[in-house]
């Protein structure tokens, strides 16, 4: 193994020899220095990864005293896991810089060539050698040389490019940091004075009896200093100037270097401020810099500017965990995740924006849209550094949180989630304007943009690839803790859908059979295999995964979307869920639900004109995301769990539910949120409108039932061992002031059925009024599961089952519809009947059963749902519920009427049936909805092995003869099913022999006087079909949410610009918030 | 007043002299020259907290007590060495203020190569001529 000390000796010989390399070469031939540098990096790289692998093999750190002396006299380099990764990372960060540069040669570009020859090798390895050393020393004085090294560098470079605002922000980020450098060096004479020594360790212990008021300004000039160094609001002004100012590579070589380097750097100062209980001052910095700049950053249209604010807010994240890691609250391994998740992902962005060059987000309209792997890599990488799974910023948030969740500090947990939401809105609004594409971007504002999605300006950013590469390996590697009965065949289906990604240049059709075959290999193997789910209700839910997963895929090959990511992308979504609905812990339930959020986002981007129902859904299922955390972390900080029998209601009984009572109410809204209940509905129509038409059948038939798997764990376990009387509802009512959470539920979930029903009839848009449908019927299941009893539970229960066949048999339907007609809207359609007969057998079926008439599967449903809420009580809702029967007739009957009855459009005369593939799913599953209104008792006896254990009772009792006996009445089915079918049948022969013989009647027959048509609202009678009840309705229809939530995006928004004037520009201003900054700091400690 | 307070109060008051310079001439140049006064006034700090009252430069220049080479293997004797050090104040922060002059030396340079390279572009000193990166 190599001496540490050579980390800093040999790249520091190297860079004062380069110049040397560089002398004399003739214009044309160049000296060997980027290969040099590269060497000495690649040396670097190599050997502190091999250290890195002792230390974890369980190596004890490595203490190197300079010149033989031992502190306090000598200078000493530690050398351990956390130091060996940090000079990993930072020499991985340098390698980069310099094999883009060499890379970039063969362009001609300018490189050095004006200033004689090129001292960027020089200086980018100076930087190095500061942040290896700032990393491995103990001494503080040390520190400060080698941070003022790096510094030096840094202020060097930014003026080595050739872009003249460098200049300026150069000047500004040097001004405001020696005046940083200058608070350090008063620190530490302060420091010194008092300990007698510039050892870390040994200050450390002698601060603990020093005075406080001078340990008090001393420690308030070091912190001053390091938030200088750092980044932290409000002392990021000139570093954000810089980031727009210099090239996006030297920004990320500093972010690996130096300011990874000063970040530890204060991690290692943390044993001083610890010693004098400095916890909630650091931690306070830390929280208000990651929300703040989070918060700036959200209308910053200046991608360079955004990153920068990106940075200063995670630094700020990091920073706030780490007195809690001084103090043993937090392992020290978290912060390292998300350090190590920070610079890879920072790094490969800033480099990708480097080779892009917009200098908007609006110039990223369709980047890479010729490139796909690029697009995958970037895609990735704002996953990464948006803190999702499975990539390590996640894990590293996942173990910072719940360590806090269990103690005092828990409250600290919801800025660190807001601020998070904040990442979201900004960094998914970037990949939005990547993912617009094609028909969204008008000529004119293709004209507008500054950069060419064919043209990259700089060099091809080769370390992008690699640094997503690594990020997502090592996320990966944490995902093997997800062990489990289903793990094995999810992660295969996974690690499939990865392949179909990187082997998308292969036809559509052959990844779109292989995906099916995945699929169904999946679903043998977790049937056959015995990997049953961990429970009833995970069984329950996998049987509805892998049933839709199977009918989506077959779909697929029929009306296959534009875009080949689909296919692998679709795989990765399925083994989300096959784990969600299999997961044992609650972090496996998270990583699950995550997971399935972005895979199911990337999906719906896939759209031909997604990119802005994407992004919304995106922001929706992000906020529900994050309410889901908060429960998850508050449940897993009192020792409880979701997913298996006990703690919550004997913690509830206790009488020491309060948390538990808050988890509930968490889940609870993140699960209606993301099932889009009324409210939080904004973000579905346009999802499911805009997703690919066979993945809006997916994504409404399953997808939407996750957030229902959630409510039933979540109810299960506040039932269980309740009783009849139900003590433990009492006790989370008391917790609330008397108001039950369920009953409140319930009317979300029953304002939800009866308004999206409204809104479904009111469309024009076939996708959308089944979206809106769609989510109304939800709002059935969510009423089911609030009344909390048996009856109740096996109505939605029930009621989500039938909902998958019916929505993926509607919305399979008018996919094929859709595919050949080329249309959505419902008025340019009309009389297909005699085009695609079975299609129009499809949405016959599936309307008579969602309608909840006799005698298909949903008037077993409706009849149970509003038994269950007769048996308890709840007559309004069951009067809403009851109202939106009816008015769902209106929309059910625009759907048949106004795509296959009336006049067959002239357009449409060549129009054949649908492909193949989309009609043998249809046909699968008219017949399970056969099956299932001819026995439901099946269906309810699965049912019933779910609701049993809960509640110690089903609410249904099954008769011999397959009628189905609650406290109300009973229903017979098949007998109702066999009565409808002989009178249809009567009635058919009927009209089909005795009848009236029909005449029939061309469409042009009829003309228009000659004239020419106008607009569709004039001539056509199934435009604007509901008008009258638009009409009725207008007042209920005036609370738009969709204009409450922009105004809510406007206010947000208006409030982050003016934040932003915060920022002057002005030197001196911002030197004016340093020096405040340490004078509100040091009041803070000396009055407090 | 003793003589430590009194280097330790006029190191304070040329880091706000410098400070106020900084902060409130518009000119770049003196905004440099304010950073330089406040780094000088870091210096004093730091030599002051290594002075002790009537004691000497820590120099110890006599050859008897020097017997190993460079000061590294025991002096010939090492209580005689004792006595000596006894006399001098505080070497580390002496030491510290060496590196740091240098350090602030090259910041300095740096800042004013800055400060040329914006006049040579802009033909002004005036800070307010560089706000054109904000927000």
């Amino acid at each position: 193994m190599v001496s540490p000390v050579l980390y800093i000796a040999v790249p520091l010989a190297v860079a004062f020899l380069l110049p040397l390399t560089g002398r004399g070469t003739s214009a044309g031939r160049r000296g060997a220095g980027r290969e040099l540098q590269a060497a000495v990096l690649l040396f670097v790289l190599g050997s502190s990864l091999l250290w890195l692998r002792t230390f974890v093999a369980g190596a004890a750190p490595v203490v190197v005293s300079t010149g033989g002396w031992p502190p306090p006299l000598g200078i000493n380099l530690r050398l351990g896991a956390t130091e060996s990764l940090l000079v990993a990372l930072a020499a991985a960060t340098a390698l980069g810089v310099s094999v883009h540069a060499m890379l970039a040669r063969p362009r001609g570009t300018a490189e050095g060539e004006t200033v004689g020859h090129d001292r960027r090798p020089t200086l980018e390895l100076l930087m190095f050698v500061g942040a290896a050393g700032l990393i491995m020393t103990r001494d503080v004085f040390n520190m400060f040389v080698f941070l003022e090294v790096s510094s030096i560098a840094t202020y060097a470079l930014a003026v080595a490019g050739e872009e003249g605002r460098g200049l300026e922000a150069g000047f500004k980020y040097m001004f405001l940091g020696a005046v940083g450098s200058v608070f350090i060096l008063v620190s530490i004479a302060f420091l010194y004075r008092m300990t007698g020594t510039l050892n870390l360790d040994g200050m450390a212990a002698a601060l603990s009896g020093a005075a406080p008021g001078i340990v008090g300004v001393a420690l308030s000039f070091l912190l001053a200093g390091m938030a200088v160094e750092l980044k932290l609001f409000p002392l990021n002004g000139p570093a954000i100037d810089l980031y727009e100012g210099v090239s996006p590579s030297v920004m990320a070589l500093v972010g690996g270097t130096t300011v990874n380097a000063a970040l530890y750097a204060f991690w290692k100062m943390q044993s001083l401020f610890a010693a004098v209980q400095w916890t909630y001052v650091i931690a306070a910095v830390g929280v208000v810099g990651f929300v703040v700049a989070n918060a700036l950053a959200v209308r910053q249209k200046s991608v360079r500017r955004m990153l920068g604010y990106s940075t200063s807010a995670q630094l700020g994240l990091a920073v706030f965990l780490l007195p809690f890691v001084a103090t043993g609250f937090v392992s020290g391994r978290a912060v390292v995740l998300l350090i190590v998740n920070h610079t890879l992902c920072k790094a490969g962005l800033l480099w990708f924006a480097g080779a892009h060059g917009g200098e908007t987000r609006r110039d990223w309209r369709e980047a890479f849209a010729r490139s796909p792997f690029a697009a995958l890599a970037m895609t990735a990488l704002v996953l990464g550094i948006a803190g999702l799974p499975p990539f390590p910023g996640f894990w590293g948030k996942w173990e910072a949180l719940t360590a806090l969740a269990g103690t005092a500090h828990a409250w600290w947990i919801a800025p660190v989630l807001a601020g998070s939401l904040l990442e979201f809105v900004y960094y998914f609004g970037w990949l939005r304007q990547m993912h617009s594409r094609g028909a969204e971007v008008s000529e004119k504002a293709r004209a507008d943009t500054s950069a060419s999605p064919d043209a990259p300006v700089g060099p091809r950013p080769a370390f992008s690839y690699v640094f997503a590469a690594a990020s997502l390996a090592v996320g990966l590697w944490f995902m093997r803790d997800l062990t489990g009965p289903v793990a094995t065949p999810a992660f295969v289906l996974g690690a499939a859908g990865l392949l179909l990604l990187a082997l998308r240049a292969l036809p559509g059709r052959l990844l779109g059979a292989a995906a099916l075959v995945a699929v169904a290999a999946a679903g043998w193997v977790l049937y056959s295999g015995g990997h049953a789910a961990p429970n009833e209700t995970g069984g329950l839910f996998l049987a509805i995964v892998l049933g839709g997963s199977l009918m989506a895929a077959i779909a697929a090959l029929g009306a296959a979307p534009a875009r080949r990511s689909y296919h692998g992308l679709f795989l990765l979504l399925v083994s989300s869920l096959v784990l969600l609905v299999g997961s044992r812990t609650l972090l496996g339930f998270f990583v699950a639900w995550e997971l399935m959020t972005w895979t199911s986002y990337l999906l719906v981007a896939e759209g031909r004109r997604a990119s802005r129902g994407a992004y919304i859904y995106m922001l929706f299922s992000g906020a529900a995301g994050f309410l889901v955390f908060g429960g998850l972390l508050l449940l897993e900080g009192a020792g409880l769990t979701l997913l298996g029998a006990g703690g919550m209601a004997a913690s509830l009984a206790a009488g020491t539910g309060t948390a538990v009572a808050w988890a509930a109410v968490l889940l609870g809204a993140g699960f209606a949120v993301k099932a889009a209940s009324a409210g939080f509905h904004v973000w579905a129509p346009d999802a499911y409108s805009e997703a690919p038409d066979v993945f809006s059948a997916f994504l409404s038939g399953v997808v939407s039932k996750m957030p229902v798997f959630g409510l039933v764990l979540l109810g299960a376990r506040l039932v269980e061992g309740a009783g009849p009387a139900g003590e433990l509802l009492a006790s989370l009512r008391a917790t609330f002031g008397g108001v039950d959470p369920a009953y409140v539920l319930a009317w979300v979930g029953g304002v939800t059925a009866l308004g999206m029903t409204i809104l479904a009839a009111l469309q024009e848009d076939a996708k959308r009024l089944l979206a809106y449908s769609s989510v109304g019927q939800i709002g059935y299941v969510v009423v089911g599961l609030a009344m909390l009893t048996p009856l109740g539970w096996s109505a939605a229960l029930y009621h989500t089952v039938n909902h998958l066949l019916i929505k993926l048999l509607l919305f399979l339907a008018v996919a094929g519809v859709i595919h050949r007609t080329g249309t959505r809207n419902m008025h340019e359609m009309g009389g297909l009947i005699k085009k695609m007969p079975a299609s129009y057998i499809s949405v016959l079926i599936g309307i008579i059963a969602l309608s909840g008439v006799p005698p298909l599967s949903g008037f077993a449903g409706k009849w149970l749902v509003y038994s269950a809420l007769i048996e308890k009580g709840w007559y309004f809702i069951a009067g809403v519920t009851m109202f939106a029967s009816p008015v769902a007739f209106l929309y059910l009957f625009r759907l048949i009427h106004n795509i296959f009855l009336g006049q067959l459009k002239p357009e449409h005369r060549e129009v054949r049936e649908a492909p193949l593939a989309l009609l043998i799913p249809q046909g699968a599953l008219v017949l399970a909805i056969m099956g299932l209104s001819m026995f439901p008792d099946a269906l309810l006896k699965a049912v019933a092995g779910i609701t049993g254990p809960v509640f110690g009772a089903t609410g249904v009792s099954l008769l011999a003869d397959g009628s189905l006996s609650v406290s109300l009445g009973y229903l017979n089915a098949f007998g109702v099913m066999s009565m409808v079918m002989a009178l249809f049948a009567l009635f058919f022969a009927f009209i089909l022999f005795v009848g009236p013989k029909t005449k029939k009647v061309k469409q042009l027959d009829m003309v228009y006087s000659a004239e020419l048509p106008p607009g569709p609202s004039e001539i056509h009678y199934s435009y604007d079909f509901y008008r009258p009840y638009k009409r009725a309705f207008a007042p209920l229809l005036r609370v738009s949410f969709v204009s409450g939530w922009g105004r809510v995006a406007r206010a947000a928004a208006a409030v982050a610009d003016a934040g932003r004037r915060f920022y002057s520009g002005d030197a001196q201003v911002y030197l004016v918030y340093a020096v405040a900054f340490l004078v509100v700091v040091a009041l803070v400690r000396v009055v407090f | 007043m003793t003589q430590g307070t009194l280097y330790l109060a006029s190191a304070l008051i040329l880091i706000l002299i410098g400070l106020a310079c900084a902060l409130m001439r518009r000119n770049l140049l003196r905004m440099v020259l304010g950073f330089a006064i406040m780094d000088t006034g870091v210096h004093l700090l730091i030599a002051t907290a290594g002075f002790l009252p009537g004691r000497t430069a820590p120099i110890i220049d006599d050859p008897s007590l020097l017997a190993g080479a460079g000061g590294r293997t025991a002096a010939a004797d090492p209580s005689a060495l004792l006595v000596a050090a006894e006399r001098v104040v505080d070497p580390v922060p002496q030491a510290l203020v060496l590196t740091a002059i240098v350090i602030g030396v090259g910041v300095t340079a740096l800042m004013l190569a800055y400060v040329v390279r914006l006049f040579a572009r802009e033909g002004t000193l005036d800070v307010s001529a560089f706000r054109r990166l904000k927000w």
